[in-house]
């Protein structure tokens, strides 16, 4: 018998026989835990405590914001070497796509025109005075106590769409030549208005954004379809998730109102795609710098459609820390920071625009009610998070059912993939928090729909293989498949019934999308 | 010396002529705004697509430069003016009248007035002040009619200052609406000027000229600038004190 041969064998990783140390993720949550039962039993009791809901409710809301604050700071820490030591199993694989067979073409074109098939359905049926996003400003809706029959409304080209759309009239007819340059409430979002214009002579003003959106849409469920094929060994989990974007409440709320979000949300998820195929996590020497030059481009013009360049510094710095040089993150948030002011600096030297009043000055507003809350202690910091509840923030985005399934994909998901999902998660949320003293805007946290949708489809699909398990005997494993594919289908369905209530009149969960489940279970 | 293929030369003429169609002969805040987004963002676009290959990004640059020059096509829509959402006219004399004609037999109004429990008539009002019988409202069906007094103890929901536009409601007999299958509502000023609020029409229940101003015997269009109606409205609220509807 002749010894094995040693040349030969494949070494385990370091981080094998070293363990992965700290998890960044279970330390947040023991700081998180710690904190809000601190702030629960230590500030003295008020209305946010008096009830076992409203309890539950502060709890989580604490909870939720110190787990993404401390996890965000844990990992952008690790980018100093002795802090990236104690979680070294923030190091294990990155972005590398998992190897798998490609798929057949005829799955992959029945899956597109399938996911650009329920995205126009949805779009269609949720149309000018089905706006849900119009819809909810109605009285019926029980929302609004200032509006008339027709909502917060305006007619454009003869179609009722959501009010706020006027305000971008003046920057549409710059773009098209008709109006001169006009401050306005929305001047940052430039970039959605001038993507519009290029389609406002062929379609007239309310196609024009409506199509926009409908593009966007569709290249949502595309973007997320891709990052589920790259991040998940199962390549059913990126088609459900994609399905999921598709009859998902934020774009339905969206559909066509002339708002910027949809597009906002595109640019998030196929930024996300951008940074893997780029490869900003992995590549190395002209490849990295060309990665990170293509990075900061792609993040600084998401910062011209709405703020998405905040939630994606923050993805690249949460995920980056520890594996990217930081010089590389410091100079692609620069460079995409630099692109997004560069319009407010052009607009204002050469068009006179004032990007001031209105929304422009929400964010600024934000930080000094923050400010305001901490200095006036302890009690009022803790009453904001039950006056502006982020659970109710968090559910209205995005109701339990969602939440259920991404939790139970978030135990089934490995490592690596898990690491950046929650940096995803915790970019998309955070500003949204952030936001919440001026506004709770679910709209805002909609910018996690890509992982939590992606997890949810993992969940979805985890729970279909625990109610029919895998055979070893073909003939049987073939009527499995069916059945797991029958419970995903219905599980879908019955995600679909609850996003399109309001096609029957009930708008409990575009109201929440709209303005927060607050302090409600 | 570099020789470029074809699709690359085809990348670089579309953003050349992209470029060119946003800024020639434009007035010059267009061109510039323009300019920086074309640079800004479909350049991103283009270059984005040149992960996919150079024939992506050929086709890429050629569909943005086709939507940018589709920007200036002749006889295009052009940039919509929204009629105005939030408009007043005056009733200056006792004799001028508001009116807006419902049709209550609609089976939307039918399936709410079934579940309803009270009904009000809501008139969007401003220069009431603190008067008490600013305005009187008469609701005529194919059966009754109805006559509301309306003052600032009528006055319902958000408004910063007295003066200012906000609603006023008055309780309207349930019965009455249940068996009429259309309405007519008149709003007249008996003591002193009030300016009634009026809007675009989106979903008027009896046709586009539902709303009228009646001023010395002449019936008019309320608003000046255009198609417009009166913000007179009924509503219908269930007994849990939910609005079943808002009916104009």
């Amino acid at each position: 018998m002749t010894a094995p041969d040693n040349t030969c064998t494949r070494r385990a990783p370091a981080w094998a026989a070293q363990g992965i140390g700290l998890r960044p993720d279970l330390a947040a949550a023991v700081v998180a835990t710690s904190v809000a039962g601190l702030l629960v039993n230590w500030v003295r009791p008020d209305d946010s405590t008096g009830t076992l809901a409203m309890l539950l409710d502060l709890s989580v809301s604490l909870w939720v914001t110190f787990w993404v604050g401390t996890y965000a700071a844990l990992r952008i820490c690790t980018v100093i070497p002795s802090v990236a030591g104690r979680f070294r199993g923030e190091r294990l694989g990155t972005s590398t796509p998992v190897s798998r067979a490609a798929a057949s073409p005829f799955r992959t074109w029945l899956v597109a025109a399938a996911i650009v098939i329920c995205c126009t359905v949805e779009w269609y049926l949720h149309a000018d005075a089905a706006n849900p996003f119009l819809a909810t400003s109605r009285p019926e809706a029980g929302m609004e106590n200032w509006t008339n029959a027709d909502g917060y409304a305006m007619l454009l080209d003869g179609y009722p769409a959501q009010g706020d759309g006027v305000f971008l009239l003046n920057l549409l007819g710059l773009f098209m030549g008709d109006r001169p340059a006009i401050s306005g409430e929305f001047d940052r979002r430039a970039g959605h208005v001038y993507l519009v214009s290029l389609l406002q002579a062929p379609l007239g003003t309310y196609w024009a954004f409506a199509t926009v959106n409908l593009v966007a849409w569709i290249t949502s469920a595309l973007a997320v379809w891709r990052l589920g094929w790259r991040r998940w060994p199962n390549r059913a989990v990126g088609e459900v998730a994609a399905v999921m974007v598709a009859t998902g409440q934020g774009f339905i709320f969206m559909s066509t109102a002339p708002q910027a979000h949809p597009t906002a949300f595109a640019a998030f998820a196929v930024v996300l795609v951008l940074l893997d195929e780029v490869g900003l996590w992995t590549s190395r020497g002209a490849a990295k710098l060309r990665g990170a030059v293509a990075a900061a481009w792609a993040i600084g013009v998401a910062g011209l459609l709405y703020f998405g360049h905040i939630p994606l510094a923050l993805v690249t710095w949460v995920f980056g820390a520890g594996r990217v040089h930081l010089s590389v993150l410091a100079g692609t948030t620069a460079a995409a920071f630099a692109i997004a002011t560069a319009w407010q600096w052009y607009g204002e030297w050469l068009l006179g625009l004032r990007f001031s009043g209105g929304n422009n000055d929400l964010a600024g507003g934000a930080v000094r009610i923050w400010l305001r809350i901490v200095f006036e202690g302890l009690w009022s910091f803790r009453w904001q998070f039950h006056a502006g509840s982020i659970r109710g923030l968090l559910v209205g985005a995005f109701y339990y059912p969602w939440w259920i399934l991404a939790f139970v994909g978030l135990t089934v998901t490995a490592y690596r993939t898990r690491a950046w999902a929650l940096a995803v998660f915790v970019g998309a949320i955070a500003p949204a928090i952030a936001f919440s003293p001026q506004f709770r805007l679910p709209r805002v946290a909609y910018f996690a729909f890509p992982v939590v949708y992606l997890f949810a489809a993992a969940g979805l699909i985890a729970v279909s293989s625990l109610v029919v398990p895998a055979s070893d005997r073909p003939a049987s494993e073939a009527r499995r498949r069916v059945a797991r594919g029958t419970i995903i289908a219905a599980g879908l369905c019955g995600l679909t019934l609850l996003t399109n209530l309001d096609l029957v009149g009930d708008q409990t969960f575009t109201v929440w999308f709209h303005q927060a489940q607050e302090n409600a279970w | 010396m570099v020789i470029l293929d074809r699709w690359r030369w085809v990348t670089i003429g579309s953003l050349a002529v992209a470029f060119a169609a946003s800024i020639v002969a434009t007035p010059v805040e267009t061109a510039i705004a323009r300019g920086f987004f074309v640079v800004t963002l479909v350049g991103a676009v283009v270059a984005g697509a040149g992960l996919r290959g150079r024939r992506t990004q050929a086709i890429a640059a050629a569909i943005m430069a086709l939507l940018v020059v589709g920007q200036r096509i002749p006889g295009g829509y052009p940039v919509a003016d929204p009629p105005s959402p939030d408009w007043r006219a005056a009733l200056t004399s006792p004799d001028d009248t508001a009116t807006v004609q419902m049709r209550l037999d609609h089976p939307e109004f039918r399936a709410a007035v079934a579940r309803a429990d009270t009904a009000w008539a809501y008139v969007c009002a401003e220069g009431i002040g603190g008067r008490d019988a600013a305005l009187a409202l008469d609701l005529r069906t194919d059966r009754s009619i109805i006559t509301c007094i309306l003052g600032a103890k009528n006055a319902v929901g958000a408004r910063s200052r007295p003066e200012q536009g906000g609603m006023y409601r008055a309780p309207v007999p349930l019965n009455t609406l249940r068996t009429a299958t259309q309405a007519m509502v008149s709003l007249r000023a008996p003591n002193g000027p009030v300016r009634v609020c009026g809007t675009h029409s989106i979903r008027p229940s009896w046709g586009e000229a539902t709303s009228l101003l009646l001023r010395g015997g002449v019936a008019t269009a309320p608003s000046p600038k255009g198609p417009g109606r009166w913000v007179i409205e009924l509503r219908l609220v269930d007994a849990d004190d939910r609005l079943l509807i808002a009916w104009y």
